[in-house]
């Protein structure tokens, strides 16, 4: 972190970032409404409102949970990666408003307590047709609200860096919640053939995607070298890592990402300490390694962040015998300076 | 069955309550003790961080305490 | 990313995959009707015995008399705004609970010759929703 907080980090990309969120929900809203009107004129205004804003929600979390696994397959979604953070927050807020309008619609205007009313108005958990979906709304409701809550570095910093993951990863028990809460729902209600393909679809493509590119990385993970030299591994030829650039590495099973910057080479861990980016995937820019999803620094001969900023990634030591690069398997405390090889061209 | 929901509407509600009383507790003076660098943040950032201090007081709370009694 | 949240993922992922997929074939066949092309429910035509008692953009209410009880039939065309809905039979001064109705469909109760009025209640609201002669 650096020396006090901001609300926004605002910069010309996230303002074009979030100019083109707005935008676009602007654009859907308007068509779910203008196609509406024409196709079902006696809409009322709130049943408008709830699912104008529900699918706006459900979309956008399609949206939001591809943009992991298609930036592992092609850096060019890269982009999409660096401000999904607000895209998070808007499609809660998208799904606030459903389930709020939701909540008033059906569940008060009596004298019962409304969330009262939503648990206990229909009890049927057995029945698949006419199970409570209500509830399931809820609670994913419930998750979206901390998550977006959450969505600030003050939160990466104070709640552990585990926890905060922990408590984003449920975005995935949120999604699971969602898909039955629509086909347990409006789907009983309303059945429709095109709308249950088109979210059966999107369900099929988000979970081929993440299983697909976590067995690619899973293959990675147990690559071993089998060339060793006195207990150093083996890494690559030097002519094989570009300038200011890194080679990934796998040491038990985690990777270090080697760089080669100014005739020197330095080895830290890949993983970036604010939100898990591939260091190694970055540039040396300006003598910091540079992480390619929010672009944190740290230099490479001691894993520091350049001060004000506090971040520590662990280092490595490394060997160049006869331009072959060798790197010692054991990952030094966090912040440990080692002085860089030198290399002449 | 409906008991349950009782209870569980209750907790939720005094769960929503605390939090809060937390949140107003956090905004005074809550976050320094949590973090010294919102000292030198606008104001805003704590209205900002206002619903995750609602939302999760007790792990707030238990983290506050901590640091409290380590000092 | 490290390795143990790249095997956390996985587990999740295919958990999910396994477990929604299974809840997404199950919710589909357990819905009440073939998946139609979204349109409102059609009502079929009636028996020689039936009459026709009620009708507007909601319900369309039938009443099938038989020998000694009567086959009250409300077929719901589109879904009500209340989350759960009671049809109670009136008959002389009492009142009977005849069961419930939520999504669209046809729903058939039994009554008996003396029930004259139906209500269609709201529960959550405490208000009719319809109440009908026979």
């Amino acid at each position: 972190m650096g020396v006090n907080y901001q609300t926004v980090l605002w910069n010309r990309n996230k303002k074009i970032y979030d100019r083109w969120i707005g935008l676009s929900m602007l654009i859907y809203l308007i068509s779910f409404i203008g196609l509406t009107f024409i196709t079902n004129v006696q809409t009322s205004v709130e049943t408008l409102i709830i699912r104008a804003f529900g699918t706006l929600a459900i979309v956008l979390l399609h949206i939001i949970l591809v943009i992991g696994p298609l930036s592992r397959i092609n850096t060019r979604f890269l982009p999409l990666l660096y401000n999904r953070r607000h895209l998070g927050v808007s499609m809660f807020l998208a799904a606030l408003i459903h389930g709020g309008f939701s909540l008033f619609q059906f569940h008060t205007l009596g004298n019962v307590n409304p969330i009262y009313a939503l648990f206990s108005s229909n009890m049927d958990y057995n029945s698949l047709k006419n199970f409570p979906f209500q509830v399931l709304g809820f609670f994913a409701l419930i998750i979206l609200f901390l998550m977006a809550a959450t969505s600030h570095d003050f939160w990466l910093k104070n709640l552990s860096a585990k926890s905060w993951k922990r408590l984003h990863m449920m975005v995935y028990f949120a999604y699971a919640l969602i898909i039955m809460h629509v086909f347990l729902g409006s789907f009983q209600q309303q059945p429709s053939l095109w709308s249950t393909a088109i979210l059966s679809f999107g369900f099929v493509v988000i979970t081929a995607l993440h299983i697909s590119t976590g067995s690619k990385e899973r293959k990675l993970d147990h690559i071993k070298t089998t060339d060793t030299n006195e207990g150093w591994d083996y890494v690559c030829d030097i002519d094989e890592i570009p300038e200011d650039r890194a080679k990934i590495f796998i040491v038990d099973n985690e990777r270090i990402a080697v760089f080669k910057y100014n005739n020197k080479l330095s080895a830290i861990s890949n993983v970036c300490k604010h939100q898990g980016g591939p260091l190694g995937e970055g540039k040396v820019v300006d003598g910091c390694v540079t992480c390619p999803w929010h672009g944190y620094q740290y230099l490479p001969h001691n894993g520091q962040s350049p001060p004000p900023f506090t971040e520590q990634v662990s280092t490595y030591r490394l060997k160049l015998i006869d331009k072959k690069v060798y790197v010692s398997p054991k990952a030094l405390p966090e912040g440990t300076e080692v002085d860089p090889v030198i290399f002449n061209n | 069955m409906l008991i349950i929901i009782e209870i569980f509407v209750n907790l939720l509600l005094g769960y929503f309550i605390f939090g809060l009383l937390f949140g107003i507790y956090f905004f005074i003076k809550g976050a320094f003790k949590l973090d010294e660098l919102i000292i030198e943040s606008k104001w805003t950032v704590r209205l900002l961080l206002l619903p995750g201090a609602i939302g999760l007081w007790p792990l707030l709370l238990m983290k506050i305490i901590r640091k409290t009694t380590t000092k | 990313m490290t390795s143990g949240l790249r095997k956390t993922h996985r587990f999740i992922w295919i958990t999910l995959g396994l477990l929604v997929s299974s809840l997404i074939a199950l919710s589909t066949i357990a819905t009440k009707k073939p998946l139609e092309i979204d349109k409102d429910f059609s009502v079929v035509s009636k028996h020689k015995t039936q009459r026709a008692v009620f009708e507007d953009a909601y319900f369309v209410i039938n009443l099938n008399e038989k020998n000694e009880l009567n086959n009250l039939e409300i077929i719901l065309k589109k879904p009500l705004k209340s989350a759960s809905s009671l049809v109670y039979g009136y008959s002389n001064n009492s009142k009977n609970l005849l069961g419930s109705i939520d999504t669209k469909g046809r729903y058939t109760f039994t009554i008996d010759k003396l029930t004259t009025s139906i209500a269609i209640y709201d529960e959550i609201k405490k208000t009719n929703i319809a109440k009908i002669k026979l």
